[in-house]
């Protein structure tokens, strides 16, 4: 005789009583171990998604708006990386032949046949061949099309100028490509290609590079190295830094695009630098400047007007530069003339002249500002000022022979251009007119484009001379602060998985109740076992076994029973895991939006949450036993020799529960009233705060209830009712229990289902979730015309009458991860926009669910954005889902991003508004977002105002006139309504497991009944003996269980509806009641039926045997 | 301890229920004083209610006195903790109670042998089986040994009970209406049994009874009436 025989005895011969306890055991670890299989199985799919996005891919260069020589990739190859592959990636629109199809947000990939080499499944087979493309499995689908079926793409092409910058063309810059599909490519073979972390297929068509650098006229270019492992490495290589090394180590004058002029050609000496950009960016114009050797800057400007008097010369150069072409002393006021400007304007030294031009504004705004000059000299036109090359090559100006052939961005009066001034641009071309000092030039042209259009090196004359000065250069000029990027994509794609929505802890919160649920039902049945064993323990404490041995006894007895329920819950696991990856690729794809979920085994995480989910029941298992054996062996010897005689020792402190229940139900009140009168944004968690309380205060007063029952006693006999409560005071802690669960579950599904969202409520005010906006518009092209202007809507071809009462709030966008909930994975870039704040602010446009500072009655939270901190550190503003959940972040918190320069700048979130369609992005001000992208063009994401009834005709009409820019709109309720799904479907998820898990409790209160009049058979047969008929028994046992049933779910439902009363309130809520009364009254049905199945089954048979036995 | 010291030593021993100062105060033993020495036979009688399982369970350790010194072998039982008590029930006394308490999930040879389980670390299995057979035997249940209590008859079970009581060699037998459950036949044949172990094996035994002819057989019989210890005679 043994511990371990007397453990496996008792457990045979309890077998079937311990059937209870082993399906609470197998519930609570097959939702336990399933949920964390669930997240397994997510980040595993995640993981292959991003594995099959990036092939071999660690680390990618990207040039941004920058183009570099594509043999770059050969010259840096074999260092670290085993392939380095160029490519041109632009955004593009991609549309069926006929147009019956359109996909805006498609990704025109230029590859050679090498990149083929890179996916998982290698298949070089694929590259297309001129004119044809292959495509992504997505892009393929959206378009409708298949192999042989011709296809457009429309793509904007690279500019060497900024589309933003002063004196850029207005041509229209994009190429429409009429192609073939060749291939359609496989997930695995790189047709997932994306720099971007998301679960969502890329919408991608390759073309061959050298096609595509010859139809956007840019040979031998490239803006992507894609820089790949061996096959066989799937860890990521290097942070970066790597990449960038041998790159710095490779990087040209050419890659930095800056090219030299040989001014000794033309009368000059030395040489110039200038760049294929026309202004030279900072860090160049630094490093030009830092080479050791003699150089002269110059800035060269458009200006409008030239006026002296009445007399004006229109449309001029002028140089503003430094000695020995000015004098030293030249003043800041002082201007140089040329001859022929001096005799165009009648003016001599000492005359005061003024000179119009345009100031550089966001975006193309151009504002035309005049400054007064006094002539300090007027020079002759012949060396050094009868130069040409002091123009930098401007696009639209250099390669015009006549005035009138100027292509510029901005609108020229062609009347104004006089005979002579042909004659001029004929003869001398750009040739400035004028000369002022350099710093002038600067104080008043210098924009975020740069303040230089040249470097002058007049010493240098011979070819070695000019490669030191190269080096010298390249030194200080790091790829790094030109705007190139090194992206450890590999690493972020790990790091995006890793960090990603954690789905078992987000299903093991849904099945939160379901498990609670489970752990008490088997504890509960655990504990009826033990009751039943009164006599054993009894005797075992007489025979000298100390409580403490005899609870390690059972205790062994139970985990024994939970170890054989997991080892049926790891297969209920399996299965329920699969349910769950089944639901979330169908019923609830609008929580995940892909259908790519696969199972993912991990035998760690199931032995691992397996140990956690028996180590669980265990405490769940000590927890029930603690209570048990308090009393000693003689009395427990003699309860068992009379059934129904466990009487619960008369309970003490009715009077402090009643008193804590009264407290808390006031508090309650308290704190529901000061909701009602404060801070809307606080009187959810005060509703909150004030429904637990509520619910505390119910099962307090219920506890005392119930322990004041058990000591009532009156000389007149009892209703059947006041009966029932009295019987059910007897248990007073199985009574309590079961009310605590069915007040807690009903709590929680009220509570969590009330919070779903109607995005169609209230849509068209500025406090809702879609701001009052009637579209969020995203183009491919960027947008540089302000389109709430008459000349800006034209420059699309749209005319007022067709825009009346719309209005565009434009957002400048910086790529990046959407940072939503409708991204699993979590965004390592996120997406930043830059926005006017007061576009939004005079609007009052959203809700703040939470703002970091003060403000003022009449201010609005988005002028925080215009208060930039004295670090640098910039204020933003997101969404509270994707801050909270898709960032991980709060208030007040730091973001880290990457500016064109390679330099991190921070951006500390401010505000946070409350649930809307903004999800997915960090907004900050245009003007830092101008300061860190200044070469980022245009306006590519919008919101739109527009005449409800005129919503379908706006949108017709902007999206026909704005086809090629690929600006596509959706309706703000439906962008509003996909985010909202996301929360739906997780509350839906909830609500069905909790209800489940409310189910298995109202399985318990059968359970409960069972074992009450199991208990009382005795009594029972006492009350047949005396008269009582089968009917008033059952009665009398319905009337104390329905009590118990009804107690707690009215407790539970009450508290919940003051809990979410903000949500009732609230006007983007849609309180799913149907629903919610659907599962309310299931959980009630289903308690009845367990109640009258349990009370059927223990009033079969003769009572009056019990009796007897006695 | 020397022959002349009492094995039970009971001195003003009461017992209550409920605070002393409340009014629903009930005194189930009134200032008992007793002594007795190794090797005699007890009977204690009295209607019921009078305290008579109360002073066994207190005697047993099973219980603890209100009031009053109780030294039992020479354990002073008032100062003893809840460990030291189920060492003294495990090491000390033997009990038998009016039902048999069998654990039904056990044979007969394993129910004999369940006292050695209260042990944190069981010793002697294999001596106490042993034991356990002979006792089993002494008692007309050697063909019984792997049957389960359920297929024994009722004088069988409170046979096999009393082996229970007697496996770890207590000093002393505590009996609590050992025959209350049994017919005439088993009866006397329990107190037979109880008898000639007192007899043959110098066990105390304490035996609280209603039966007159188990009373009878025992050396002293002790009376109680409402908590107080009316007699204390010779049989």
């Amino acid at each position: 005789m043994t511990a371990w025989r007397f453990l496996i005895q008792s457990l045979r011969y309890y077998a079937r009583s311990h059937a209870g306890a082993f399906l609470g055991a197998t519930v609570a670890s097959a939702v336990l171990i399933g949920a964390l299989v669930v997240g397994d199985s997510v980040k595993g799919s995640l993981f292959e998604l991003a594995m099959s996005r990036l092939g071999r891919i660690d680390t990618v260069i990207t040039g941004n708006d920058r183009l570099f020589r594509d043999k770059l990739a050969n010259e840096m190859q074999g260092e670290v990386f085993e392939d380095i592959v160029p490519a041109i990636q632009l955004p593009a629109v991609a549309s069926a032949s006929d147009g019956s199809t359109r996909a805006n947000q498609t990704q025109i990939i230029g590859v050679t046949s090498k990149f083929w080499n890179l996916g998982l499944k290698a298949n070089p087979n694929i590259h297309p061949g001129a004119d044809e493309a292959t495509l992504s499995q997505a892009l393929a689908r959206q378009l409708q099309v298949s192999q042989g079926d011709p296809l457009i793409l429309r793509i904007q092409k690279p500019s060497r100028i900024s589309p933003d910058a002063p004196l850029a063309p207005d041509e229209n810059n994009s190429v429409a490509l009429r192609l073939k599909v060749a291939h359609i490519v496989e997930d695995t073979s790189m047709g997932r290609f994306s720099l971007k972390a998301s679960q969502l297929p890329a919408l991608n068509a390759f073309v061959d590079l050298k096609f595509l650098q010859s139809e956007l006229e840019i040979p031998g270019k490239a803006n992507l190295l894609l820089c790949a492992q061996a096959a066989d490495t799937s860890a990521p290589a290097s942070d970066g830094s790597t990449a960038l090394e041998i790159l710095n180590k490779q990087w040209t004058m050419e890659d930095s695009q800056l090219e030299w002029i040989d001014l000794s050609k033309r009368e000059g000496r030395g040489l110039e630098l200038r760049t294929e950009r026309v202004f030279m960016d900072h860090y160049s114009a630094e490093a030009a400047g830092k080479t050791g050797k003699e150089s002269t800057g110059l800035l060269t400007y458009f200006v409008n007007a030239i006026t002296k008097d009445d007399r004006m010369t229109p449309y001029s150069m002028v140089t503003a530069i430094e000695a020995p072409y000015v004098p030293e002393d030249l003043q800041e006021s002082e201007i140089i003339l040329n001859q022929w400007l001096a005799d165009d304007l009648d003016a001599k030294p000492g005359d005061s002249v003024e000179m119009t031009y345009f100031e550089v504004g966001l975006g193309r705004d151009l504002r035309e500002a005049t400054t007064a000059f006094t002539v300090r000299a007027i020079v002759p036109m012949q060396a050094p000022y009868d130069d040409p090359d002091l123009m930098p090559d401007f696009p639209g100006l250099k390669e015009a022979d006549n005035c009138r052939d100027w292509d510029t961005g901005f609108p020229i009066d062609l009347d104004l251009i006089r005979d002579k001034d042909n004659a001029y641009w004929k003869a001398h071309k750009g040739t400035p007119k004028a000369f002022i000092s350099l710093s002038k030039g600067r104080e008043i042209w210098e924009n975020r484009f740069g303040a230089l259009t040249a470097v002058r090196y007049p010493e240098i004359t011979t070819s070695t001379q000019k490669e030191a000065l190269e080096s010298a250069i390249l030194r200080n000029l790091k790829p790094s602060t030109l705007g190139v990027m090194s992206i450890p994509v590999k690493m972020q794609a790990w790091n995006s998985v890793l960090q990603s929505q954690d789905f078992g802890g987000l299903f093991i919160g849904f099945s939160f109740f379901l498990i609670i649920a489970a752990l008490i039902l088997m504890n509960l049945l655990f504990q009826f076992v033990v009751e039943q064993r009164t006599q054993e323990s009894g005797i075992l404490l007489a025979i000298g076994m100390t409580p403490k041995r005899l609870k390690q006894f059972l205790l062994r007895e139970g985990m024994l029973i939970s170890l054989l329920g997991h080892v049926a819950g790891v297969v209920f696991a399996i299965l329920y895991a699969k349910g769950m990856l089944y639901g979330l690729s169908t019923i609830w794809s609008d929580a995940v939006g892909t259908s790519s979920l696969q199972f993912h085994f991990n035998p760690a995480t199931i032995s691992g949450a397996a140990v956690g989910s028996i180590a669980l029941t265990g405490m769940t298992l000590w927890w029930g036993l603690r209570k048990q054996i308090q009393k000693p062996a003689h009395v427990l010897l003699t309860e068992s020799q009379v059934e129904g005689q466990a009487v619960e020792q008369a309970p003490k402190g009715a009077n402090r529960r009643f008193v804590v229940g009264i407290v808390c139900g006031f508090a309650a009140l308290g704190i529901a009233a000061m909701g009602l009168e404060g801070n809307p944004s606080k009187a959810t968690g005060a509703f909150f705060g004030a429904g637990s309380l509520l619910l505390i205060a119910g099962l307090n007063l219920a506890s005392a209830y119930l322990r004041k029952a058990t000591d009532q006693g009156s000389s007149k006999p009892p209703s059947l009712l006041q009966w029932g409560i009295r019987n059910a005071s007897r248990r007073r802690k199985r009574s309590l229990a079961t009310i605590s669960m069915l007040a807690f579950g009903s709590f929680l599904v009220i509570a969590v289902g009330a919070n779903k969202l109607n995005a169609l409520r209230d849509a068209e005010k500025r406090s809702s979730g879609t701001g009052g906006f009637a579209f969020w518009g995203e183009s491919t092209a960027p947008v540089v015309r302000n389109l709430n202007t008459a000349e800006g809507a034209e420059a699309y071809g749209l005319f007022q009458d067709e825009l009346e009462g719309v209005r565009f709030v434009p957002f400048r966008r910086r790529d990046g991860e959407q940072a939503s909930c409708l991204n699993l994975n979590r965004a390592q870039r996120p997406q930043l926009l830059g926005v006017d704040p007061e576009t939004l602010a005079s609007r009052n446009a959203f809700t703040f669910a939470q703002v970091s500072a003060e403000i003022p009655e009449d201010s609005s939270a988005w002028n925080l954005l215009s208060n930039n901190a004295p670090d640098g550190t910039v204020p933003g503003i997101a969404d509270i889902n994707s801050i909270m959940w898709a960032m991980g972040k709060n208030v007040g918190d730091i973001l880290e991003f990457q500016n064109t320069q390679g330099e991190t700048f921070r951006v500390r979130l401010v505000a946070a508004v409350a649930n809307s369609i903004l999800q997915g992005n960090v907004i900050i001000s245009e003007s830092a977002f101008l300061q860190h992208y200044p070469n980022e063009p245009g306006y590519k994401t919008f919101l739109l105002d527009a005449p409800a009834e005129q919503k379908e005709r706006v949108a017709i009409t902007l999206t026909r006139a704005m086809e090629d820019d690929g600006l596509s709109l959706s309706d703000t309720i439906e962008r509003m309504r996909a985010f909202n799904a996301v929360q739906n479907t997780y509350l839906s998820t909830f609500q069905l497991l909790g209800g489940l898990g409310m189910v298995l409790g109202s399985f318990g209160l059968g359970v409960v009944v069972l074992r009450n009049l199991l208990d009382r058979r005795t009594e029972l047969g006492l009350l047949t003996a005396v008269g009582f008929t089968r009917n008033r028994i059952r009665k009398l046992v319905l009337l104390e269980h329905f009590g118990l049933l009804s107690a707690g779910l009215f407790t539970g439902s009450l508290s919940a509806l003051i809990a979410v009363f903000p949500s009732l309130q609230s006007p983007g809520a849609d309180i799913p009641y149907a629903s919610l009364a659907l599962t309310l009254f299931t959980i009630f049905g289903t308690g009845f039926i367990w109640i009258l199945f349990a009370t059927q089954s223990a009033l079969k048979g003769q009572f009056l045997d019990s009796l007897r036995d006695q | 301890m020397s022959a002349k010291e009492p094995i039970i030593l009971l001195e003003k021993v009461s017992k209550r229920y409920g605070s002393s100062n409340s009014k629903s105060t009930t005194n189930v033993l009134t200032e008992v004083d007793l002594e007795v020495y190794e090797g005699e036979s007890m009977a204690i009688i009295g209607p019921s209610g009078s305290g008579k399982s109360t002073l066994l369970n207190i005697m047993g350790a099973l219980d603890t006195a209100s009031d009053g010194f109780v030294c039992i072998a020479g354990r002073h039982l008032n100062e003893a903790g809840e460990n030291e008590l189920a060492e003294f029930r495990r090491r000390t006394v033997g009990f038998i109670f009016q039902a048999h308490h069998l654990l039904p999930q056990l044979s007969v040879m394993e129910n004999v042998l369940v006292p050695l389980l209260a042990e944190p670390q069981p010793k002697g299995m294999q001596e106490a089986e042993e034991r356990g057979r002979v006792l089993l035997k002494r008692v007309g249940l050697d063909h019984r040994l792997d049957h389960k209590p359920g297929q024994l008859s009722g004088g069988e079970k409170q046979r096999a009970a009393v082996v229970r009581a007697l496996i770890c060699k207590p000093r002393i037998l505590l009996a609590d209406e050992p025959t209350g459950a049994l017919d005439r036949e088993s009866s006397e044949n329990l107190a037979q049994l109880l008898m000639e172990l007192n007899h043959e094996e110098g066990l105390t035994l304490m035996t609280v009874t209603h039966s007159m002819e188990l009373a009878r057989l025992t050396g002293t019989v002790l009376e109680l009436e409402d908590g107080h210890l009316q007699t204390n005679r010779a049989s």
